[in-house]
């Protein structure tokens, strides 16, 4: 998983993601990926910022083998005032909303208020989809020129 | 408080991942960020619960990198 989602960050930013401390060490419990740094530049038309947070937990195949299962995360984009412009979200600590769902942050200036606050709701989203969402909509310049087949190869 | 894990464990620190320092690090950059107050803070506040029912991204954010996401 971590090397797969890697692959997909190399499309947009040289920033490694990172598990936290221990999560190589014991198999219980819930884990995190992350920057070092809360955000990451990504250059491009348009100056923007990368959030990843992913939280993941080990599931055990059989006694001595185990695959990681993503449990939550927090993918978003800021612009580099650090203002939220979107946010995808899942996560299982508020029982009311347990679906992946979308933020419009006050940097997408949304003219709805209520658009802010709004759980707009998404299917899974994985961390490729949100860099190829750069890529395409928002004009960040890849560093690879093979991102689309990266992209097309990782969760 | 994080619950102690209870599985297969190792001590060695493996040299890709974070150490506790960065992850308090960045614990630290977010409370900050998103509530401008010390994770320390944050972390109390959170065994209040004072965020429950709250889907931010500060508190989002903040949950995953505590384990409580």
């Amino acid at each position: 998983m971590e090397t797969r989602l890697q692959r997909a960050v190399s499309c947009v930013s040289r920033s490694v993601l990172l598990p936290s401390p221990a999560a190589y060490r014991t198999t219980d419990g819930e884990h995190a990926l992350a920057f070092r740094e809360r955000d990451v530049p990504v250059r491009g038309g348009i100056p923007l910022l990368l959030v990843v947070k992913i939280g993941f937990r080990f599931v055990a195949l059989t006694a001595r083998s185990w695959e990681t299962a993503i449990t939550s995360y927090h993918l978003a984009f800021e612009d580099p005032e650090e203002r939220e412009i979107l946010a995808y979200h899942w996560h299982q600590h508020i029982a009311q909303i347990p679906f992946p769902h979308l933020h419009l942050g006050p940097g997408a200036a949304p003219g709805r208020p209520e658009l802010s606050a709004a759980h707009l709701p998404t299917g899974h989203v994985q961390l490729r989809d949100v860099i190829a969402l750069a890529v395409r909509d928002f004009g960040v310049a890849p560093l690879r020129t093979d991102w689309a087949d990266v992209l097309a190869g990782s969760d | 408080m994080l619950a102690k894990p209870r599985g297969r464990v190792s001590r060695r620190r493996h040299p890709d991942e974070m150490t506790e320092a960065e992850m308090q690090a960045l614990r630290e950059a977010e409370a900050q960020h998103y509530f401008g107050i010390s994770a320390e803070e944050w972390l109390r506040r959170w065994h209040a619960g004072e965020y429950e029912g709250i889907d931010s991204s500060g508190v989002v954010a903040l949950a995953i990198l505590y384990g409580f996401a």
